[in-house]
Order: C-alpha cells, then structure tokens, then sequence
C-alpha cells in the first residue's frame, strides 16, 4: 500500500537562486517549521523527523541531488517514504514541486492510516513550500 | 419580570466606555471552562506581545460564530488579567446591531470598525484586534481553511502605520472546521447588491448544524473542533518599511509572514475537527 501527495508553490525569485536554496538540505531543513529534528550523518544520510501533532515520524534518509535543480530522498531506515523537490521555469519567478510518499505494511490498518497520513503530508509540504517562498522572497526584511 | 430584558436590550455605548470589566471578570472563569471542554484551545505567543499599544491582526474563521476570536479574546484576559491593557476588537456593525450579541460583545470591548474611533483606542492606550478578512475570510471555503484571505484589504496597514503601533499577528486553525462551507459565493453577494447593502461580500453555501444546507450562514451549534491560536513576533512596519510605505509590499510582507504561520500551525493537525 502506497499513498503520494503533491503540491506546488510558485516563487518570485530566479530559478537558480530558488534552486541553489530549495536543493541544498543544509540550507533547506533549518528553516522548515514542520521538520521538528534533523541531523546529517556523512555520504547523503540524514536523519529527519517531521513533528506530528504529539509524535515524531520519519528515519534515516539518502538524500541525491540527480541535477542541478533537483532533490530527492528515499528512505532507508524508519518510515519507509520517497521524497522529491524540483525546480522549474515559471513566468513569475520559479515553480518549486514537492512530492512524498508513503508506504505502509498491512492491509486496512495500513490503507487507514495512509488515508489520514495524506492530509498530514499535504500539511507539511504545504507549510514547507510556505517557508520556503517566503525566507526566498522576504529573507531581505528578517 | 420585564426590567432584567429591557436592560439587556439596552445598547451600550461604543469603545472604551462601553467595555465592562466587571462583567468581563464575572464571566471569564465560567467562559473559559466551557471553551476548554468543548474547543480544546491551545493559544501560545502570548510573550511575543510587547507593553504598549498593538494591533492585533489576525485570521478567523467559522462563519458568524467566530469561535477562533472569542477563544483569542478570553484567553488575552486570561494571560493579560481583565486589569491589563484593555483590548477593543473592530467588528462589523452586523455583530454590533445584533440584539443581547452586540451588547454581550462590546462589554467585552466590541467596536464597530471605523478609523477614527480606533485612533481614539490607541490614544486611550488600548491595544486594538482587527480581522481584515471580515465576512471573506469567515465564510471561505473549506478547502481554504487553512488560507490567509484578506481580500486585498491593506487598511489595517495604514492604521498601524499612522498610529505608529506595532503589528501582532495572529493565526489560528479548527475555526473553518466547526460548520462545513462549499463555495467562496462571491457572485451570488455581487448578483445580490448585498455587498453594497450589507457590505457582505460574499453569500456562500454553508452546511452546520441544525441548519443543514443554507445560503451564507446564521449562528449555528459549532462542531467542537480542536482550535489552536498562535501569536506571531510583532512587526515594525516604520522600521521596515520606512514613513512612507510600499502598501502592496508592506501587504505582500505581512500576508506571506502569516501564511507561513498558519501553515506551519495547520501542520500540527492530526485529523480536521478532532485535532
């Protein structure tokens, strides 16, 4: 069983400058909200955990970057989820897409608890996006 | 038997004056218990306030409930004491005209929105609470409950601008999940006049309880949604955007700094209505 949300954010900013930011985890996991702890281990892995309500969800990941404005994660410890961040042209600046997915063992436990995660990941990347948009847009004000 | 009615039909007088802090006082403790049972509030920030006159700026939600805005209310006199600095909230004259509502409100410190008369608050030294999104916001769709929806509207710069106060914002989520709305019906309100009548902008369809489905929205009995409330570090519009301001940037700036902390509270949503 398998769940995927995605959603997209539209940055007034140049492309390079968006991806520069958006595909370098160093610079991008510190100004998320929702990643309540991260740590990076050596040769792409990271340990990221996102704040769910009261509980912390996620493991150790690999993160790659397959080009220059792109960054994807697949899991290899933990919660077993695939992530992908990509940067396009778009005629006000950049469009930032942000995929995750979920997989989870079991049969109607497991399709239940994807159904609520859904709109739990929906949530995250949303704010995540938010984030992002707004340190590239703004970060001049801070 | 009549006398007790009649004073409660009464109107009070507007602003300051017609803030009670007796009443406020009488009915905080009993308020609060029925609100923490029944919305499981959590508000935080509250350290974030400076000590002088603010102004509030703040999203809500739940169609003519408003339960976000008396859970911020009675959780601002919990944090501040009712012998604080006073909070004046600008609501809409509907709210204000409403029988025993309106009066309940502006013991509470209501004020019908108006420029002059929130000049007057700042001047008296009272902190001031605005939801610039007025009728849109409340009545926006479900799909955008967890949106910023100020419509535009950048008066509420000016105001903190020509007062020279800071500006505190303020979100907040579970208000848009207590009734269900399907529509944004702006064309229905523009079809309607009701924007030039009423100065409703919008006539949505809404689905609460026990009304069913219903053009716009009348009080209803919320559902007892997890609300939480988060107040955001205060912004220096003159420190950041100098004397005479860029409104669409100053705008832009404020609604993206909010959206930010929206989405991030949203995230702390298990499941919308429970929490």
């Amino acid at each position: 069983m398998a769940t995927n949300v995605t959603r997209t954010i539209v940055v007034r900013r140049p492309p390079e400058e968006v991806a520069a930011f958006a595909t370098d985890p160093d610079r991008l996991f510190p100004i998320m909200g929702g990643i309540d702890r991260f740590e990076r281990l050596g040769d792409g892995e990271y340990d990221v955990f996102l704040d769910v309500g009261t509980i912390h969800v996620g493991g150790r990941v690999l993160l790659e970057n397959p080009d220059s404005r792109t960054l994807v994660w697949r899991s290899v410890r933990g919660t077993t989820s695939d992530f992908r961040l990509e940067v396009t042209d778009h005629p006000d600046g950049s469009l930032v897409t942000s995929s995750l997915s979920l997989r989870l063992s079991g049969l109607l436990m497991a399709r239940l608890s994807e159904i609520l995660g859904r709109g739990i990941m929906a949530r995250h990347l949303t704010a995540g996006l938010e984030q992002l948009r707004h340190h590239l847009e703004f970060d001049r004000l801070a | 038997m009549g006398l007790p009615f009649a004073r409660l039909l009464a109107p009070r007088p507007e602003g300051l004056e017609g803030r009670d802090p007796d009443f406020i006082r009488r009915m905080l403790p009993r308020l609060w218990l029925g609100t923490s049972l029944y919305f499981r509030p959590e508000v935080n920030g509250f350290e974030n306030v400076p000590d002088e006159p603010v102004l509030f700026v703040g999203n809500h939600s739940g169609g003519a409930n408003i339960p976000d805005t008396w859970v911020f209310t009675l959780a601002y006199h919990t944090y501040f004491t009712v012998e604080g600095r006073p909070l004046a909230g600008l609501g809409h004259r509907i709210i204000a005209m409403t029988p025993v509502v309106g009066d309940f409100a502006r013991k509470f410190g209501m004020v019908t929105a108006g420029n002059e008369k929130a000049d007057e608050l700042f001047a008296a030294g009272a902190s001031v609470m605005v939801y610039p999104g007025g009728d849109v916001e409340a009545l926006r769709p479900w799909r955008d409950r967890n949106k910023i929806v100020f419509d535009g509207r950048k008066g509420f710069l000016r105001l903190a601008h020509r007062n020279d106060v800071k500006i505190v914002p303020v979100v907040a989520t579970g208000g848009q999940d207590t009734f269900f709305v399907l529509n944004d019906g702006r064309a229905t309100a523009r079809f309607l006049k009701l924007d030039k009548l009423l100065r409703l902008k919008t006539l949505p369809l809404s689905i609460s309880f026990p009304w069913g489905l219903l053009p716009g929205d009348l009080p209803h009995v919320p559902l007892p949604a997890k609300i939480r409330i988060q107040v955001l570090p205060p912004i220096d519009l003159r420190e950041l955007f100098g004397d005479d301001p860029d409104w669409d940037e100053a705008y832009d700036y404020v609604t993206s700094l909010m959206q930010v902390g929206l989405s991030n509270l949203a995230t702390r949503t298990v499941i919308p209505v429970l929490g």
